[in-house]
């Protein structure tokens, strides 16, 4: 009948009711391609996207290998693809709670759990797991990361014009509650690598606004940032650890033959996260003129 | 009668909003109207697609091998969404490539225009195109790459939508200050157009 899986298309409805009602319904019959040329295009986070520098601190707070992340539904879902790899799972809206509260309960498993949720998936769904997790006692990290905006879905409002995550949270209950910067990485990681550690629930609210958003206000900020080509040693640090879409390969290569990266000045958000990425800081910033026009 | 729009290209691209002119646009012609478009993934950077659909309809989506127009913004996307338009459609295409952010991690290169637009000849006998991002950057904002693709759609034989119409469509879709800017790109686009079919 219809396929078990993948997308309802109107071919595939016209195929599945032909046989349905045993009538040859006129579908197309779609040219093979001659040859497979084409590259995947998957979706990324944005460049200077806040999301990018929090799981880049939850990446050297919390090893990798060792932690469960239960993601959620928003831009952060991105977030699990490499080189991120920060969501283990996701179902629907608010389930990183239910499902990384769940996960807690599993006998012998010592990982730290950390469940990742969006501010509007917080105020949509996230709340009635998160009470669960505090009065089963769930030994969980709660990473909200609060972008001010419901930005995957094109900016709709959401309650948290009006409300504090931070109260909201207390107000259920949990006493490890810490704002951080999602833009001040260093500070971040300290912040994860304390509240991991500690019993019950706790719960980082990492702040950082919705590029896009931002932007669209403010304009772009008139320090932008650029490799210095000659002091880059091709580390790969910067492409191997967040992948900002605005980092590319140069064509160039250092004296020791390594390919040198390059920003691309016209996708380039101007968050500065790269330069706290390098390990070398040849990653600096430098003034620009052109303003809020791009 | 009815009339179909496929378009495609790279989130960001402002594919939305030329499909919102167009939507209007039908809608001020008195059309019955459905527009369609990606949700959720249509992150920046993604493959993004909408869909157009007016006159006698009922649904939101287009099948393959039916729309009357295929207009990509970029031209790997447009191999990506061949299948969707008709045989003696057209296809129009802004041949300024974006490479994937995946290539920085993958080995996967972008493959020769020539070899794209060769390939979309397969689907379509009218394959059009032309780098709108460089004619766009040439008149100071390269984001209106995607007004002159409206524009070049604008001259299609048979559009059941007026130049008139389009334009008090895109007039509507912007700040005031845009319009003039986004005329002479429109203009551009469709006089290209208008060469291409001659």
């Amino acid at each position: 009948m219809t396929p078990s899986y993948g997308e309802l298309t109107t071919r595939n409805l016209l195929l599945g009711l032909s046989k349905v009602v045993d009538y040859d319904l006129p579908v197309p019959s779609i040219p093979p391609p001659e040859e497979d040329i084409l590259f995947s295009r998957p979706p990324v986070l944005c460049p200077g996207c806040p999301h990018r520098a929090t799981f880049y601190a939850l990446n050297k707070a919390v090893p990798k290998r060792h932690r469960i992340v239960s993601t959620d539904i928003g831009c952060y879902t991105l977030g699990a693809s490499p080189p991120l790899n920060a969501g283990h799972l996701v179902i629907c809206m608010g389930s990183s709670l239910g499902i990384g509260s769940g996960l807690t309960q599993i006998p012998h498993q010592t990982d730290p759990v950390i469940a990742v949720i969006g501010d509007s998936t917080f105020w949509h769904t996230g709340l009635p797991g998160l009470v669960n997790a505090v009065y089963n006692k769930s030994q969980l990290l709660l990473l909200v990361v609060d972008n001010s905006a419901t930005a995957m879905t094109g900016f709709q409002p959401n309650p948290g014009e009006m409300l504090s995550i931070a109260d909201a949270v207390r107000g259920v209950g949990v006493e490890n509650v810490a704002e951080v910067d999602a833009f001040d990485p260093k500070r971040s990681l300290e912040v994860i690598k304390e509240y991991v550690n500690r019993k019950g629930v706790s719960v980082i609210v990492s702040k950082g606004e919705c590029r896009i958003q931002f932007v669209r206000r403010e304009g772009l900020p008139d320090t932008t940032y650029e490799v210095e080509s000659s002091r880059c040693v091709g580390c790969h640090t910067c492409v191997n650890r967040i992948a900002c879409p605005a980092i590319m390969w140069s064509g160039k290569k250092n004296e020791k033959g390594k390919e040198i990266p390059v920003i691309d000045q016209f996708l380039c958000a101007r968050c500065g996260l790269c330069s706290h990425v390098c390990p070398y800081g040849v990653i600096v910033p430098k003034k620009v003129t052109d303003g809020a026009d791009k | 009668m009815k009339y179909e729009i496929f378009l495609a290209g790279v989130g960001g691209q402002g594919i939305l909003s030329v499909t919102d002119i167009l939507c209007k646009a039908a809608v001020e012609t008195g059309f019955s109207v459905r527009g369609s478009e990606t949700h959720g993934m249509s992150q920046r950077g993604g493959s993004v697609f909408a869909n157009v659909r007016f006159g006698d309809i009922h649904s939101p989506l287009i099948m393959e091998r039916t729309a009357d127009i295929l207009v990509a913004f970029e031209p790997a996307e447009a191999l990506r969404y061949a299948q969707f338009v008709k045989s003696d459609g057209y296809c129009l295409v802004n041949k300024h490539p974006i490479p994937s952010p995946s290539f920085i991690l993958s080995k996967e290169t972008y493959p020769e225009i020539k070899v794209i637009l060769n390939q979309l000849h397969r689907y379509s006998e009218h394959v059009f195109s032309l780098n709108a991002t460089q004619a766009a950057t040439e008149l100071g904002r390269p984001i209106i790459q995607n007004i002159i693709m409206l524009g070049s759609l604008s001259a299609v034989p048979d559009l059941p939508l007026s130049d008139s119409a389009l334009r008090l469509a895109l007039k509507k879709q912007f700040k005031p200050q845009f319009y003039d800017l986004n005329l002479q790109a429109y203009q551009l686009g469709r006089s290209k157009f208008e060469e291409f079919l001659n």
